[in-house]
């Protein structure tokens, strides 16, 4: 059930209804009623794995507060967090690892030693991992206190809104808005809306309509030109963010309408005049957990080696990221292009501001653009590597017809037209939103008739263009 | 709880705006079809109600005084009646696309035709039709369409489907119909957002999906045997050609129940056929005329 279907509407209205009739006190527990039927809904037996994970990080972090000799809490903090992180590895990379055992023993596939349905990856089990880390590392690390009450970890760890694709939100804040925050707020309800209606826009209009476009050309990479390819591959990244993007703002908003605030996940990223300025804005939810989780304790660790620590620390993390997204060659590429982008930005950070200073670089507008028009080119270059394509081979084969097949465009321009249109149309928002926030507002406008009109138009460009059809989202893989 | 009436209302008033907007849009830029609307005759016979138009794939639909939406010469000496399901009723070309026009074309209006087309017909309700219709149209030829599914679709001991007309093998009583779903159907038809995102795929509402394979008809062979024993008994087939695909699974058994020289057999390519439809397109329409043409132009020079 995806929060665009016509069963999700039903179960959020069933739920807003009953949720805003009983006493603010029950609400969280119904909310995790609904969570786990939710979440069942994919397959009853993942919701073990929810419980198992819930009551694992439950116990460790009552744990962590009862030892008082730091060697045994680093220890059991160890063991807590192999244990949270189990399933998620076993999922991911046990089948994997044993078609390389098996290849390497030249058994067939049919030995495998579980069957495939015991394989398949519980959708959002990535999101909810990463939150209860985050959980057991902040208790551990004395920023928060544990929880006492069992289902309201449940809760955190299982909260529909976030539970299949994040954003992955912090255990502090989600605690204290489950406990204090659920009460009807029209103001929150109307963001709430908003977030819906853009999240609505960006999902079933523009990535849904890109993922028609470009699905068959990714498909069929032997018989489309380069040129072809190079325009799909430069088109690709708005399909993500679309998909992504628009499936956080629909996280944010249905959790705004109950009364839960969410953090943005993706804040104008195609305006971002450097690649370390672009993970600053692009997939914020994970890659501020990657930071606090994975780059800051390797930075600690090779605190000692300077820039170079600061290098390797930015390698590593990134090479993690990639092999979390998929164990595979092309993805630890993807994540060392990053890697070795963000190091040479690293390097040359201070050099780089003394010329914008020098020539007044820092606040011209048409200097930013080209910038971002690079980092763009920059991040869908990296795609090739981090996106559709499953070999090295393929991904190869990708590079060299862009490069050296000359056979023309193939491709319907109309509905390249109508693409174009749409990704105009978001540019143009995002970039008066970026440097002009406080001209032409349209949602926030104070007018009624300009606030409602944009609406309007919004909903209408959903109704008329929306692709209703595709149920997936392309994050509910990783 | 604090309920915040004035926001409340807003936000009523607002849904009301968006769906009247929407509801516009659709029609003004016709991205929904119209259906027409049916009713039964004291015969459980369906047909359309009549003096309806609409659009279809942008082309112009108009219920005819008899109930359907092809073409209607009663009072020609070389009279052809043409039944079939969806694929004669061919809503989504324009009429000129009908097998009916074609054919008037190519014979040089020697024949006219009346067409008796309803998506949903079963074999045996086209056998009622041929029935009702040869009084009143006097066909020196009947050319009765048989589509995939159509033989089984007739016996309510296969599958009871009471929104079709069937026979009972059994009792070799035809069964009672009723029209499925009239209120919701009403709703979704004249509410054209609703219908807009039902055809969308938005709405995971599967009405009916009815589907054959070679199992099913392996187990049914008995069922269909009868079936044709019952049909050539009660109804007169002397003036009556079968149209029908040679890739249909029930093909042989067709062929043993009948006399080959009843049936004009026709094999389709992928380009006769409406983009993302299963029905033909004016190519198909085309060439399928050309195979009764020739068929008829046989029986007129023997």
């Amino acid at each position: 059930m995806v929060f665009t279907s016509f069963e999700f509407i039903i179960f959020f209205l069933s739920l807003s209804i009953f949720y805003f009739s009983i006493s603010i006190k029950y609400r969280w527990k119904l909310l995790l009623i609904y969570s786990l039927f939710f979440y069942g809904l994919i397959k009853p037996i993942f919701i073990l794995i929810l419980l198992f994970i819930s009551i694992i990080i439950y116990l460790g972090s009552i744990l962590f507060e009862k030892i008082n000799y730091e060697k045994y809490k680093f220890y059991s903090f160890i063991i807590i967090l192999l244990i949270t992180i189990a399933p998620l590895l076993f999922f991911k990379y046990f089948n994997l690892i044993n078609q390389y055992i098996l290849t390497f023993f030249e058994r067939p596939p049919s030995k495998n030693i579980l069957s495939n349905s015991w394989l398949i990856l519980p959708i959002g089990i990535s999101y909810y991992t990463f939150m209860a880390v985050g959980y057991i590392t902040d208790v551990y690390n004395e920023k928060i206190k544990a929880e006492k009450n069992l289902f309201m970890v449940m809760l955190f760890i299982s909260f529909f809104p976030l539970v299949m694709s994040g954003p992955i939100e912090r255990a502090e804040k989600m605690f204290d808005q489950f406990r204090n925050n659920l009460f009807f707020d029209h103001k929150k309800v109307i963001y709430g809306f908003q977030m819906i209606l853009w999240g609505m826009f960006l999902k079933l209009v523009l990535a849904d309509n890109l993922s028609l476009f470009l699905n068959p050309i990714f498909e069929n990479i032997n018989y489309s030109s380069g040129k072809t390819i190079l325009l799909a591959i430069s088109l690709y990244p708005f399909q993500i963010y679309g998909d992504l993007g628009g499936y956080s703002l629909l996280a944010i908003g249905f959790s705004s309408i109950l009364g839960v605030h969410i953090r943005i996940n993706f804040k104008r990223p195609f305006f971002s005049t450097s690649m370390s300025n672009f993970w600053r804005r692009w997939h914020i939810s994970l890659i501020s957990w990657i930071t606090d989780y994975i780059y800051t304790p390797i930075t600690f660790f090779l605190r000692k080696n300077g820039l170079f620590g600061i290098i390797l620390s930015l390698l590593l993390t990134f090479l993690i990221a990639g092999l979390w997204h998929d164990a595979t060659i092309p993805f630890v590429i993807w994540g060392l292009i990053q890697g070795i982008v963000l190091s040479f930005e690293a390097i040359t950070k201070s050099s780089r501001l003394k010329i914008f200073n020098k020539n007044s670089l820092n606040n011209n507008i048409f200097f930013k653009v080209c910038c971002s028009i690079f980092v763009y080119f920059i991040f869908s270059f990296s795609l090739i590597f981090g996106g559709p394509f499953e070999s090295l081979n393929e991904c190869l084969f990708v590079i060299e017809k862009i490069f050296f097949n000359n056979d023309s465009f193939s491709y319907n321009k109309t509905e390249l037209l109508k693409l174009i249109i749409l990704i105009l149309i978001v540019l143009f928002l995002e970039f008066k939103q970026e440097y002009y926030p406080e001209k032409l507002k349209l949602f926030r406008n104070k007018n009624i008739l300009i606030r409602w009109i944009s609406y309007l138009s919004i909903i209408l460009f959903i109704v008329l263009l929306g692709v209703f059809s595709n149920d997936n989202f392309i994050y509910f893989q990783f | 709880m604090k309920i915040n009436s004035k926001f409340f209302k807003k936000l009523f008033f607002f849904t009301l705006i968006s769906f009247i907007s929407i509801e516009y849009s659709i029609r003004i830029f016709k991205l929904t079809n119209d259906i027409p609307q049916r009713e039964i005759d004291e015969n459980g016979l369906q047909t359309y109600v009549v003096n309806q138009t609409g659009y279809f794939n942008n082309n112009l639909w108009k219920v005819n005084e008899y109930g359907f939406i092809g073409l209607k010469d009663v009072n020609h000496d070389n009279q052809i009646l043409i039944i079939g399901d969806s694929m004669i009723e061919n809503i989504m070309n324009p009429i000129e696309c009908n097998l009916g026009y074609y054919i008037k074309n190519q014979m040089k209006e020697k024949y006219g035709v009346f067409e008796i087309g309803r998506s949903g017909m079963t074999l045996i309700e086209a056998m009622e039709f041929k029935k009702k219709y040869e009084t009143i149209i006097k066909p020196k030829k009947i050319i009765v369409f048989i589509n995939e599914n159509d033989v089984e679709e007739s016996i309510s001991e296969i599958s009871r489907l009471s929104d079709r007309l069937q026979i009972s093998i059994n009792s070799g009583d035809l069964e009672k119909v009723k029209i499925k779903y009239p209120v919701l159907k009403k709703i979704l038809y004249n509410i054209k957002t609703i219908y807009y995102l039902y055809i969308k795929g938005y709405f995971s509402v599967n009405f009916l999906n009815f589907q054959t394979n070679k199992k099913v008809m392996e187990t049914n062979y008995g069922k269909l045997e009868k079936f044709f024993t019952i049909l050539k008994l009660n109804y007169d087939l002397e003036k009556v050609t079968f149209l029908i695909n040679s890739n249909d699974p029930n093909i042989e058994l067709i062929e043993s129940a009948l006399k080959k020289n009843k049936l004009i057999k026709f094999k389709t390519l992928e380009n006769w056929f409406v983009k993302g439809d299963g029905h033909w397109n004016c190519l198909g329409h085309k060439n399928i005329s050309n195979l009764i043409v020739e068929r008829l132009n046989n029986i007129y020079i023997n």
